[in-house]
């Protein structure tokens, strides 16, 4: 009924998640501000994935409802590995799906599963060029600046681009998630 | 209860209908026609009931503007006296458009069967056994309506003319509820901005021991409401507080000496949980008097919502509610709302229309026969049922934040 409809739905975790992720579609000239894309953050302090595990399913089913109908739908979801790896994470969140009674996910779908290891902290100083471990905990309390934001989405769109070979610093879970950003950019 | 809405160029509705169930929310994006609406039903209302001439109502401004047609048209389907009655009325220009507007048409039936006509400068009465009764010429910049008194054998039309005179329409605005009253208020204006006048009013026709037993519940230390005199027949509208422990403050205009526990009620009520709670360990309970305007914007409101809730939602009224949860917090119109939905269910055709955008309203009502109103590229406004078409599962409010709804 309206044309401000939100077509990409955004679900994460935290700020840090939809600051790169729509810093990301901007770079890539979509527009990336809401209702466009409607973000759906995780408002709890801690436990955060958790409430993402629990929203997937819902979220799965509405965008895929909506997609059969419209045709224009995307989904893109941000979830932090922490303690698990990126597969075993992934894994989480297409079992809550199949536990909720949904089809499996179609390697064609508009559904895209971004999983930093360890968090997405560690992407971000990846990006910067810093060399990190996925087992580093790189969460700071300040957050990243707006400065390293900006540079770090230089950085990937960078580095998904068709053809283009990540920096020596790109780390294995974020290497894994590029063609997953080039889908959605 | 109103049932039907017609209305054809007036503002931004051409050919426009709609139906209204007791329970009905009206939702959509802003400049959708919702608050159009609401000024359609008290511009018949302050057409028939009180007196005000076509001029100032109709026409002019509130046509359509990219339409050129000289007339304006209205209906209305309204239920109760035990039938249902039709309304119709047909506002134009005789001759040039240059001319004072004026009825081409009223008319009134009830089950299909004529009760009042005025047509062509002539009024038509009828009985209640619809037989011809009185016909004069009338001036045909006004309704006759507001001018029939109650007679013995014009019941129908006297119903009718009580119902559409009590349609409510309230759309609170803090900024403008003051707290003097210069005279009593028998109805509350759209603004509430007359509200210390009509609780002034209230208070001479009847007690508000449950309207303050709900303000104790959800404004903290709130205790009474009261008109002080405030010389030259002013009435000042003051609010007693309780403060726990803590001297209260006292209003130097009014010379109100703080007191101790109990709190200077009139009436002895029942306490409530918070006031419960105090033990004999806890200090001593003082009280301050406020003046009205002293007040927060919500706390405002919220007084004026519960004073309709309790004063004007009754039995066989409606009352419309254009975006009441401005300035109120989430978990302060929830209680508000149960009781609202309560009193539509308890009291025979009592009916309440809302229009808002506020989540909590939505999920409670629009699923069950909201009416999604737009104006699509803007046109004419548009009003369908809200749906969600693509099954999504999602709430009311998820659907409408995302532009779902309706797609």
């Amino acid at each position: 009924m309206s044309d401000r409809v939100s077509e990409t739905i955004l679900l994460c975790e935290d700020d840090e998640h939809e600051r790169l992720t729509k810093a990301y579609l901007k770079k890539c000239g979509q527009r990336s501000q809401a209702p466009t894309v409607r973000s759906i953050v995780a408002s709890e302090q801690g436990g955060n994935d958790a409430w993402v595990l629990n929203r997937f399913p819902k979220e799965l089913h509405a965008c895929r409802q909506r997609l059969k109908r419209t045709g224009k739908t995307r989904l893109i979801v941000l979830i932090d590995a922490d303690k698990y790896s990126a597969e075993d994470r992934r894994r989480q969140l297409l079992e809550r799906a199949t536990a909720a009674g949904l089809a499996e996910l179609a390697p064609n779908e508009p559904v895209a599963l971004l999983i930093p290891k360890r968090n997405i902290e560690t992407w971000i100083r990846a990006l910067l060029g810093e060399k990190v471990s996925e087992e580093q905990d790189c969460k700071t309390s300040h957050g990243p600046s707006k400065d390293q934001i900006r540079q770090a989405v230089e950085k990937l769109y960078e580095w998904s681009r068709p053809n283009a070979i990540p920096g020596s610093s790109c780390v294995p879970s974020l290497a894994a998630a590029l063609a997953d950003w080039r889908k959605i950019g | 209860m109103l049932e039907r809405l017609y209305v054809d160029n007036y503002r931004c509705m051409v050919n426009f209908e709609c139906r209204f169930g007791s329970k009905q929310l009206i939702l959509g994006p802003n400049g959708g026609g919702k608050t159009t609406l609401f000024n359609v039903l008290g511009t018949i209302r302050d057409f028939c009931t009180n007196g005000v001439p076509a001029e100032n109502l109709f026409l002019g401004f509130s046509q359509t503007r990219w339409q050129n047609i000289p007339e304006q048209t209205f209906e209305m389907d309204v239920s109760g006296n035990g039938g249902l009655y039709t309304f119709r009325l047909v506002v134009g220009y005789s001759g040039q458009p240059t001319a004072r507007p004026r009825v081409l048409m009223e008319q009134v039936f009830f089950e299909g069967k004529p009760i009042y006509r005025f047509l062509r400068g002539e009024v038509q009465l009828f009985n209640d056994n619809h037989e011809e009764k009185e016909k004069y010429p009338f001036d045909w910049s006004r309704s006759a309506i507001a001018t029939i008194p109650e007679r013995a054998d014009n019941k129908k039309l006297s119903w009718f003319k009580r119902w559409l005179g009590a349609l409510l329409l309230i759309s609170p605005d803090p900024h403008r509820m003051f707290q003097l009253a210069p005279m009593e208020a028998p109805v509350p204006d759209v603004f509430l901005s007359n509200f210390a006048g009509w609780y002034r009013h209230l208070r001479q026709e009847s007690d508000d021991y449950k309207l303050r037993e709900d303000l104790r519940e959800v404004i903290p230390g709130f205790q009474s409401m009261d008109l002080k005199d405030a010389g030259m027949g002013n009435r000042l509208l003051v609010l007693t507080f309780s403060v726990n422990g803590q001297q209260g403050r006292v209003m130097s205009s009014l010379n109100v000496p703080t007191t101790t526990s109990p709190a200077p009620t009139s009436i002895n009520v029942p306490t409530t949980a918070s006031q419960g709670s105090t033990t004999s360990t806890q200090p001593p309970q003082t009280s301050s008097l406020y003046s009205f305007s002293e007040l927060s914007d919500g706390q405002r409101v919220l007084i004026g919502l519960y004073t309709v809730l309790h004063f004007a939602l009754r039995s066989g009224a409606t009352v419309c509610f254009d975006e009441p949860d401005n300035f109120i917090a989430l978990k302060e119109i929830q209680p508000w709302l149960d009781k609202v939905l309560e009193r539509v269910d308890e009291e025979a055709d009592t009916q309440v229309l809302f229009a808002s955008h506020h989540p909590e309203l939505l999920n409670r009502l629009a699923l069950t026969g909201g009416l999604v109103l737009d104006r699509p590229e803007g046109r004419h406004t548009r009003v369908q049922p809200f749906s969600d078409p693509a099954q999504t599962g999602l709430s009311p409010a998820e659907l409408v934040s995302r532009g779902w709804e309706n797609e």
